[in-house]
């Protein structure tokens, strides 16, 4: 049965594995499963088969007169270049690396936003405490509850992906198969 | 004459897209030969037609040279491109005269305009008895081809993109307009697909 589960969460990882993509602790656990199941090694190897039959196939290139048809059809819609409306000049200059003056106007900005907001909230709060005789009951969110721990962490990657895959378990369809988890 | 080449071909994305945002035709035309084959083979590999993938990225280029002036600085270029020949591809998906492969009749003339494609027929593979060693690399890449072709399209441009394009996780993400867990499990699934229509050469 531990095996079982192993598999189930271990074969969703498979892709990312091969591909170098998990993390160090994530990789190592993910070996050592791999190295004492037949199973997984299979579908481990098959991934990285198809990467390589992928990644294996021949570059095409387009016509040798591609920039030809390209220009005249650029010249026979009579395309310009877009030219930069006032808000995409503006959204380029806020997003310049280095903008001069961006922090101040940012801060006055969000001063002149925030203070009337403040001052607006706060008045229409006391107006609702008033109206509830003051019995008004904050509710507090715990949607800043304390961390979890790297383990627990792990636990929900590990679910996260078993949810996507959770019907599919790749070993039923591998040759390596023995009878007692063709059940699997 | 070639160190003046040299020098051109050494100018950055940014440097071109900002002379492009200029109305600067040499850049424009620069960029183009910097991404044409990339483009392309990915709207090949995505719509398996030569034809179609010579006019989606025209109009890659088009759409680039359209909106240049709304391009981010920020922004790699290549993921930008890539975006753009994505949803082109989704919007030909949709008109649906593009997509091939998943419900074409076996009785329907083959184009003829596939590199990887054996010519003339489409005769239904019998893998039990095929000796894949024997296969030449063009008729392999017919296999894989075919192979991409029953992919979703969703999952095919991610596995195109990391497999063929050489993207990282992010890289797709940012491309496709999707977080990083969509890419993961995009990529697995097309692997898992692929892993049951490979099967005879993954053997081999």
């Amino acid at each position: 049965m531990a095996t079982m589960l192993d598999c189930r969460r271990v074969q969703p990882l498979l892709s990312e594995y091969v591909d170098g993509a998990l993390s160090e602790e994530t990789a190592w656990d993910v070996k050592m499963h791999v190295a004492s199941c037949a199973v997984c090694q299979r579908v481990a190897d098959d991934f990285a088969g198809t990467a390589e039959l992928l990644g294996g196939l021949a570059h095409v290139e387009p016509s040798a007169n591609f920039e030809s048809v390209l220009a005249a059809r650029l010249a026979d819609l009579s395309v310009k270049p877009h030219r930069p409306s006032l808000r995409e000049q503006v959204s380029e200059w806020w997003y310049a690396r280095g903008s001069v003056g961006r922090p101040a106007l940012a801060s006055a900005a969000a001063f002149a936003f925030v203070v009337p907001l403040i001052m607006v909230t706060l008045t229409l709060r006391q107006g609702a405490v008033d109206a509830v005789n003051g019995t008004a009951v904050v509710k507090q969110s715990n949607a800043a509850a304390s961390p979890a721990s790297d383990a627990e962490a792990l636990e929900r990657l590990y679910d996260d992906h078993a949810a996507y895959s959770s019907s599919l378990l790749l070993g039923d369809s591998s040759a390596v198969l023995t009878p007692a988890d063709s059940r699997l | 004459m070639n160190l003046a080449r040299s020098l051109t071909l050494t100018h950055s994305d940014s440097t071109l897209i900002a002379r492009c945002q200029k109305a600067d035709i040499a850049a424009f035309n620069e960029i183009v030969a910097r991404y044409k084959g990339k483009i392309f083979n990915y709207v090949y590999r995505m719509t398996g037609s030569m034809e179609d993938a010579e006019d989606l990225t025209q109009e890659v280029f088009v759409r680039m040279y359209t909106n240049i002036g709304s391009f981010r600085a920020e922004a790699s270029l290549s993921t930008w491109l890539f975006r753009i020949a994505g949803n082109l591809c989704v919007d030909a998906f949709r008109r649906g005269k593009k997509e091939r492969g998943v419900v074409t009749s076996l009785d329907a003339p083959t184009r003829g305009d596939d590199p990887d494609e054996a010519h003339g027929t489409r005769d239904v593979p019998d893998w039990s008895h095929e000796p894949t060693a024997l296969l030449s690399r063009k008729e392999l890449g017919a296999e894989i081809q075919g192979a991409l072709q029953k992919l979703p399209p969703k999952l095919r441009s991610a596995v195109v993109l990391h497999d063929i394009e050489g993207l990282a996780y992010d890289e797709i993400a940012v491309a496709e307009g999707i977080p990083l867990g969509t890419v993961k499990s995009r990529i697995f699934n097309a692997r898992v697909a692929l892993r049951e229509h490979l099967r005879p050469y993954l053997e081999s």
